[in-house]
């Protein structure tokens, strides 16, 4: 029988439509287009720990700005601190917890644009140093009369009898002179008739004029996106009323201005004003994502949208099949060349397929694993361009799509990652993030205040703490050999990176019991130092030179050598499966499985 | 060599240890356990063909009974295979001396023609003069007539050198006779490993006509013979036997 590689994924269909390369079930492995190894895959490294008001991680964002310095942000419970990727955490702002944040960035101003998931929280903004609310341009209806307006040490000093405003609110003032006291303001309120905000502190004192004071609309987005020049805000609350099918589109090149009254193509609006509108289905928007020239968005048990236009006179929205929506509210990705979506039943699909076959399910990107993603409803996907991997991560696990098998060859690309660390890969935040180093990962948080790096390197399994990870591979049923009359046995041939078991379960097909052979694959030898042919002033002749210890058998990087070793389970049948695991938090290597040769 | 290190030798005489594999340290090892548990067969198999045919030294073996006023059978060692001797005796013993006085031979027929011959045997007290195989579960010997006082008898047998447990002695006294009998055992374990299309190829006339195994039962047998005659093996190759006096 040929040898056996891993070149395949996870492939849960009947067992005619499974290669040898690939696996009925199995876990933890790390697929590699052009080494059909079975690896494990990266062990997952603690990298963030919040000590002071640990909590639930509901937001990672991160910040690089056009000299290329980057900042980041973790939301622990209430707390928003600033990271800088070490052990360094700065508390720089306050949410309502129980919140989803995402950021994207608007680099014309330098910042990142933050919205929430659930609604919790107002628009806001991140420009660095300082976690502020996103100014809206908007006034509203409510007039209240500045009685007086000062300034002492760049704080703005505004009395207005009974003003009912509230700390943080944006607060727009006009009338007054000089003119720096006016435009919108997020206040902070000290007293029923006094409130506070930033200026200045060169600003003249008093403020001369009649002066008046708006209050703003609390604004807040599912989701944001930077497209042509604008931020487009989706699913939208206003003062507490939910308008879930509303886009609000910024300003051209203001991230900082928007019109929740005027809506695109009317009559009357310039190109480059901001608008609202309302999605055509008007159902509420459960995903959105860039896709090359535009954007494509998704509505709750409705449809896929895509923009079309260039500018508010032509802003408008195509619709795709009915039925082709994306369940769940972060299941909405963009994978570099295409949007990845999860459909109702767990059925992931693309979008590029969804436009060029309609409603057909044979090309579901999910087919492969049927049982993996039966009835899922939700899942937090991120895509990690530097690794080509898409992760999908459900309660429990973390299903993985490899874009480079899936785009060159026939085999499965869906791994399945689990964890035996407590918190089970189950995540309300997760991001692609860049490393102090250059490099991108994908980095998740947990409910304990703990982040961990996707694609760690360390030696000590998952977070560090010789937590194991058990990897598994179940071959499809092996009725190629004649096992019904012969005996079965195989070599397993791998590079000695550590020292560990491997449980190889053969389940024999018209027995009552599974055989387990446990072969044990060796670690390095002595030492990967070269070798040493003489040492120090005895040589030659010494200790060390021809007949010591230290000639021609020391050192070598045994780590890459080659080794082998055979298993013979017992048991006959006409067929049988086998599933190998692996339990360890060595990165080991295994190059191929040989039966019966 | 023990049981163990027996196996092992027919796994590497076999290619089945090779590569980084390690010898198993236990029957219990499941990495070669297909291997493991048809080498244990091919040693038992091998053994008992061996110790079927041949008495091999290792076999022989003696023990004694104490008679007891009014107790006619006596079981004998648990490893009792058969007599050595044909027709087999009970040697009577008399006190420390270890001098031997009396030879009780068997009673001819056994314990059928005894009861016919004499239907009191089992009761009938006296000065032993037969012995007869008893039956049920546990090999015994009865004595005729039934003893009427303690003597001691002493019996030479052949015992059990059935191997069973990684412990095990294999029933050589030499290492080479050892190792002869594992390169038998590992021509065996060859047969019972092989797909019907090899053993036609490798033992076109059967296992116990293969060339290999009836030479190397033959060194067995010279090895454990005790006594060589002067050989010529490999005199050629020497000093001509006219200038050393070979």
């Amino acid at each position: 029988m040929a040898d056996i590689f891993f070149g395949g994924g996870l492939n849960e269909q009947d067992e005619f439509n499974v290669s040898l390369d690939e696996c009925t079930a199995g876990q933890n492995f790390r697929l590699h287009t052009t080494a059909k190894q079975f690896r494990p895959r990266s062990p997952q490294d603690l990298v963030g720990t919040v000590t002071t008001n640990a909590g639930e991680i509901t937001g990672l964002m991160q910040l690089i700005k056009r000299d290329d310095t980057q900042t980041q942000l973790i939301v622990s419970d209430e707390i928003v601190y600033s990271w800088d990727l070490a052990s360094s955490l700065t508390s720089v702002g306050t949410v309502v917890t129980d919140s989803r944040l995402r950021a994207v960035p608007w680099l014309l101003d330098e910042v990142l644009v933050i919205t929430d998931i659930d609604l919790q929280n107002p628009l806001a903004k991140w420009d660095g140093t300082s976690w502020s609310r996103l100014k809206q341009t908007i006034t509203g209806t409510a007039t209240v009369s500045v009685n007086a307006l000062t300034q002492a040490a760049g704080t703005a000093t505004m009395t207005a009898t009974a003003h009912g405003y509230s700390s943080d609110d944006l607060v727009t003032i006009v009338g007054a002179t000089p003119d720096a006291y006016n435009g919108e303001k997020q206040i902070t309120v000290t007293g029923a008739d006094t409130a506070t905000f930033s200026i200045a502190s060169g600003t003249s004192s008093p403020a001369t004029g009649t002066i008046t004071a708006f209050v703003g609309p609390d604004i807040r987005a599912k989701y944001a996106i930077e497209h042509n020049g604008r931020i487009w805000l989706f699913n939208i609350q206003v003062d507490g009323t939910n308008t879930p099918h509303m886009i609000l589109a910024s300003g051209f090149e203001d991230a900082e201005n928007y019109d929740t009254a005027t809506r695109a193509k009317a009559g009357g609006i310039t190109s480059s004003a901001p608008f609202f509108q309302f999605i055509n289905d008007l159902r509420p928007i459960n995903g959105v994502a860039q896709i090359f020239d535009t954007i494509v968005c998704s509505t709750e048990n409705g449809r896929l949208f895509r923009l079309v236009g260039n500018d508010a006179l032509e802003y408008d929205w195509l619709e795709f099949y009915p039925g082709s929506a994306a369940v769940g509210d972060e299941s909405f990705v963009n994978v570099g060349n295409d949007i990845q979506y999860m459909k109702v039943g767990g059925e992931i699909e693309s979008m590029s397929s969804t436009e060029k076959f309609g409603d057909i399910t044979a090309d579901d990107l999910s087919r492969w694993i049927p049982t993996q993603t039966a009835d899922i409803t939700a899942a937090l996907c991120v895509y990690d361009q530097d690794q080509q991997l898409v992760y999908y991560f459900i309660s429990g696990k973390v299903l993985v799509y490899d874009k480079r098998i899936a785009t060159r060859t026939q085999l499965s690309p869906w791994s399945v990652y689990k964890t035996l660390m407590a918190n089970a890969f189950n995540t309300k935040a997760a991001a692609y993030i860049r490393r102090t180093d250059g490099t991108w990962t994908v980095m998740w948080g947990d409910s304990l205040g703990f982040v961990y790096d996707m694609n760690g390197t360390g030696a000590l399994g998952d977070s560090g703490d010789e937590t194991p990870i058990v990897v598994t591979r179940t071959l499809r049923r092996v009725n190629e050999l004649n096992s019904h009359n012969e005996n079965t046995f195989g070599r397993v041939e791998y590079k000695r990176k550590g020292e560990l078991s491997l449980d190889m379960a053969f389940r024999w097909a018209e027995e009552y019991h599974d055989f387990t052979s446990s072969v044990l694959l060796k670690g390095p030898l002595v030492s990967e130092s070269p070798p040493v042919y003489c040492i120090g002033p005895t040589c030659p002749g010494g200790d060390f030179y021809f007949a010591g210890d230290f000639y021609f058998n020391a050192g070598d990087i045994e780590s890459q050598r080659i080794s082998s070793a055979g298993f013979q389970p017992v048991g006959k049948a006409p067929a049988f499966t086998l599933t190998m695991t692996l339990t360890s938090i060595i990165n080991f290597q295994i190059n191929k499985l040989t039966l019966n040769e | 060599m023990n049981f163990l290190q027996g196996v092992q030798r027919i796994l590497r005489l076999e290619g089945i240890i090779r590569g980084d594999d390690d010898a198993p340290t236990s029957f219990d090892d499941t990495q070669h356990a297909a291997t493991v548990q048809l080498a244990i067969l091919a040693v038992q198999e091998e053994l008992t063909h061996l110790t079927a045919n041949e008495m091999i030294p290792y076999e022989s073996d003696t023990n004694t009974i104490v008679s007891v006023a009014g107790t006619r059978t006596y079981a004998l060692q648990t490893d009792f295979i058969g007599f050595d001797d044909a027709p087999p005796f009970l040697v009577r013993e008399d006190g420390s001396s270890n001098a031997t006085t009396t030879l009780l031979p068997p009673y001819q027929g056994g314990e059928s023609q005894l009861r016919k011959d004499f239907p009191q045997y089992r009761e009938q007290q006296g000065n032993p003069t037969h012995f007869y195989l008893g039956t049920g579960t546990t090999k015994n010997i009865g004595l005729y007539m039934v003893p009427s006082e303690a003597i001691t008898y002493r019996y030479y047998y052949q015992k059990s050198v059935r191997v069973t447990i990684v412990s095990d002695t294999l029933p050589f006294v030499a290492e080479e006779e050892a190792e002869t009998f594992i390169k038998i055992a590992a021509r065996r374990f060859k047969y019972m490993h092989a797909t019907t299309d090899v053993q036609q190829a490798l033992f076109p006339n059967g296992l116990e006509r293969d060339q290999i195994i009836m030479s190397t039962r033959a060194v067995l047998m010279n090895l454990l013979g005790g006594i060589k005659k002067p050989r010529k093996y490999g005199r050629k190759f020497g000093v001509p036997v006219a200038q050393d006096g070979w």
